[in-house]
């Protein structure tokens, strides 16, 4: 019994469902011990995360369980993770779902104060939570004003209030670009440290994470393929069960390099501002028909406003942008989607109906297109997506790749020549990221594509041409891999060099 | 707007504030008269101006409730009817002879009424508000809770407030993605149809989320104990106690008005024939 957490043959199924999602695991994790477990999209990572935090069962109960997970000397199918002896602590996806007081000490204070402790107990954790996480002087502040980054850190800090021997983190650092997410995962390197606790990690970023883990894990179809700290090396290992391993990443390059012939969009002195607050300045830049370009910037640099921009959804305080020969803000909202298309990030925020012909027929339907024309535009677009059979399936019960796509083709109905992508891989897995160069390929060839994200190693093999944004500004409008690998210290911000010399 | 509002650590106890402004709400709810209930808003705004709020807050929250007594005075006073006999016609707006909707006007007792009515909830509106304004959340949540306020009733309420701005970004969000596929949001009547097409896909945001909200409730103990405790620990202090003893005698004010020792309800009407 040298081990913390047992899990015994353990199998889950989500109701309404004959496969399981977690089929006879067997697993036994160590008190200090470090564990990354990584897999494809659907491998059963989230839902392990879930049963070993205890959230499944105790607050979603609606599945079937077989076997057990004990925790120290107890089982955590009788106990609730906050009142074990060791207890476990749980940082889900995406920080901002999360939370939910108005303020940073109230939402840490929350944890010690539903275990009924004594307040000036409540005090003395919340400050050792918040310091511990280095956000001691945001106490007083709203969580709203906060940056990704910092929310991220309200919430390991609202569980290192409970002081839990265990921590599990959900894709800890998806959703944020590489210098943010690594500070996060060299604090939670700290914390796992100082406090000697147990820490248990899913995540895509291999690369990044295994840094501070010392054992990985392999989920495939809720089964325990690999458990073996070196098996990230096994770049043939990793590529069958789409893993990014460690050494070598190969995405397919994308073939085409326009670098000229007829201008397709011309952007001119291009200012917007927020709030008083400048977040475009002084952009010039024009692209070429057919070409794909690639935009790169941290959080917060502007890329997403020039995408609404691009697109007409926002209205430039000064410049001028040329789509097509005619001013974007000359056509009507009706002719501007036929020539421009947005994906936005996080498919399901791309999701206005429930059914999925729904979905890509929304535009027609707009329009009042008849019914012949739209059975036509359905057909047409869910084949090229490859989603042929799913015109009835509900929008939120296919996965997130199929989703995205499914976005996708619901823009492709308008037959716009532009397609923008914002952040199109973010959180996703290496499997998805090369899956969608490959779809990115194939719509280049009738499209000029825009893409947007803080990965350069992705955007070099999505574009052709990658333009660099910093605080609203551009840098660079022509940096590919090979020139930026030689020339890294020429870039101003971090995490572009960071991104540049890891790859 | 709360960003830029210090709370002072001397002020009242929430729990001292909560029930001082039950004892307001009683008194003015017992009195009818004009002149009086004007009186009273008077006296808010003094409270407003010893609460040393910034200019921004204070000119931003006047300006909806200046409309909101526009509003009310308004459409009290045109709307409201009268039998013939008692009324002091000044402008009769639709002549009496048309049916149904005739008889309308402006009449001296019905603009005593909506001004009544208008005064007393604006110093309602601004008396609640000038105690929202004043007192840290969780400060309110404490004193809740020692008020034997079911802890989870509390929770809703912190969950809602924070869910608006949560909201209202997953609208923009959703109008930008509707925009893309051919829908004018720009514009009142794009606005209007916007909010017709959106409403649906914004529940069911909303549901997805609140599910994720759930499991973080529950990851950090929600309803871990019967008893669950309060960072602020809340004391009374001098303050506290002299605030309770005037607002005991609101109370009893109210009790003296309902029992009619001493008339105060008619005081305008009578100012007013005065007048007239």
């Amino acid at each position: 019994m040298n081990s913390l957490i047992h899990v015994d043959n353990f199998s889950y199924w989500y109701s309404n469902t004959e496969k399981p999602a977690l089929n006879d695991l067997n697993l036994k994790i160590k008190k200090g011990e470090r564990l990354l477990i990584v897999g494809p999209s659907g491998c059963g990572k989230s839902t392990l995360i879930l049963c070993i935090s205890g959230l499944i069962p105790h607050s979603n109960s609606e599945g079937k369980i077989k076997g057990n997970i004990t925790v120290g000397s107890e089982n955590l199918h009788r106990t609730p993770p906050y009142h074990l002896k060791n207890k476990v602590g749980v940082v889900l996806q995406n920080p901002s779902a999360q939370l939910f007081s108005l303020k940073v000490k109230d939402e840490v204070a929350f944890g010690p104060q539903n275990l009924g402790l004594p307040s000036d107990e409540i005090q003395e954790r919340v400050y050792f939570a918040l310091e511990a996480v280095e956000m001691e002087k945001f106490a007083e502040k709203t969580l709203t004003e906060l940056s990704m980054g910092q929310q991220q850190r309200v919430c390991i800090a609202s569980m290192l209030a409970f002081r839990p021997a265990i921590m599990v983190f959900d894709e800890p650092t998806s959703n944020i670009d590489l210098k943010t997410g690594r500070k996060i995962l060299a604090l939670i390197d700290q914390i796992s440290e100082n406090q000697n606790i147990t820490v248990i990690i899913a995540e895509h970023r291999t690369k990044e994470v295994s840094k501070i883990t010392d054992r990985v894990i392999v989920l495939n179809r809720g089964e325990i393929v690999a458990d073996d700290p070196q098996i990230l090396t096994d770049t043939k290992f990793c590529n069958t069960y789409g893993i990014q391993p460690l050494n070598t990443t190969i995405y397919p390059s994308l073939q085409s390099n326009i670098t000229n012939g007829s201008k397709i969009v011309q952007v001119e002195n291009l200012s917007f501002s927020y709030n008083n607050h400048s977040v475009l300045t002084d952009l010039s830049f024009s692209i070429f028909e057919r070409e794909s370009l690639g935009i790169i910037g941290e959080n917060g640099s502007g890329k997403t406003t020039l995408a609404l921009i691009l697109a007409g959804v926002l209205k430039p305080k000064q410049g001028s942008i040329i789509i097509d020969g005619k001013p974007i803000g000359k056509y009507k909202r009706k002719q501007a989607i036929m020539k421009i298309g947005v994906l936005f990030q996080n498919p399901d925020d791309n999701i206005l109906t429930t059914k999925v012909s729904n979905e890509v027929l929304y535009a027609p339907w707009i329009q009042r297109l008849s019914e012949d024309e739209k059975k036509k535009l359905l057909n047409e677009n869910l084949d090229q997506m490859n989603l042929k059979g799913y015109d009835n399936k509900g929008t939120f019960k296919i996965s997130y790749g199929e989703r995205e796509r499914v976005a996708i083709a619901s823009l492709l109905v308008s037959q716009p020549n532009i397609l923008i992508f914002d952040e199109p891989t973010t959180g996703q897995d290496y499997k998805h990221k090369q899956d969608f160069i490959k779809l990115a390929q194939e719509l280049n060839e009738t499209h000029t594509l825009i893409t947007i994200s803080h990965d350069l190693e992705f955007l070099s093999a999505i574009s052709n041409r990658v333009l660099l944004l910093d605080s609203g500004k551009i840098i660079e409008t022509h940096i590919n891999k090979n020139m930026a690998q030689n020339n890294s210290k020429r870039f101003p911000k971090e995490s572009v060099q960071l991104s540049i010399m890891e790859n | 707007m709360q960003n830029s509002i210090n709370f002072s650590s001397s002020s009242l106890d929430p729990r001292v504030k909560l029930i001082a402004s039950m004892s307001f709400l009683i008194l003015i709810s017992t009195i009818h008269d004009a002149l009086i209930l004007f009186l009273s808003f008077i006296a808010v705004l003094c409270a407003w101006l010893l609460a040393k709020l910034p200019i921004k807050t204070v000119s931003y929250f006047f300006k909806s409730i200046a409309l909101l007594f526009a509003f009310m005075f308004l459409s009290s006073t045109v709307f409201s009817r009268i039998a013939p006999k008692e009324r002091l016609t000044f402008i009769e707006v639709i002549p009496a002879v048309i049916p149904i909707i005739g008889g309308s006007g402006i009449y001296a007792e019905i603009l005593l009424a909506s001004i009544t009515f208008s005064f007393r909830t604006l110093s309602l509106v601004s008396m609640a508000l000038l105690v929202s304004l004043t007192t840290e959340p969780s400060r309110m949540v404490s004193a809740l809770r020692k008020l034997r306020c079911p802890y989870e009733l509390t929770i809703m309420v912190i969950i809602t407030i924070r869910f608006i701005p949560l909201a209202i970004e997953q609208w923009k969000k959703l109008a930008a993605v509707a925009n893309v596929r051919g829908i004018e949001t720009s514009g009142i009547i794009g606005r209007i149809k916007s909010i017709k097409r959106l409403f649906t896909p914004l529940i069911i945001h909303s549901i997805r989320r609140s599910m994720q909200l759930a499991y973080s409730l529950d990851a950090r103990g929600f309803r871990a104990t019967e008893n669950p405790t309060t960072m602020e620990n809340l004391q009374l202090g001098s303050r506290d106690y002299l605030m309770l003893v005037f607002s005991v005698l609101l109370v009893a004010l109210s009790i003296i008005v309902l029992l009619e020792v001493f008339s105060i309800q008619n005081i305008s009407v009578e100012l007013l024939k005065l007048v007239v």
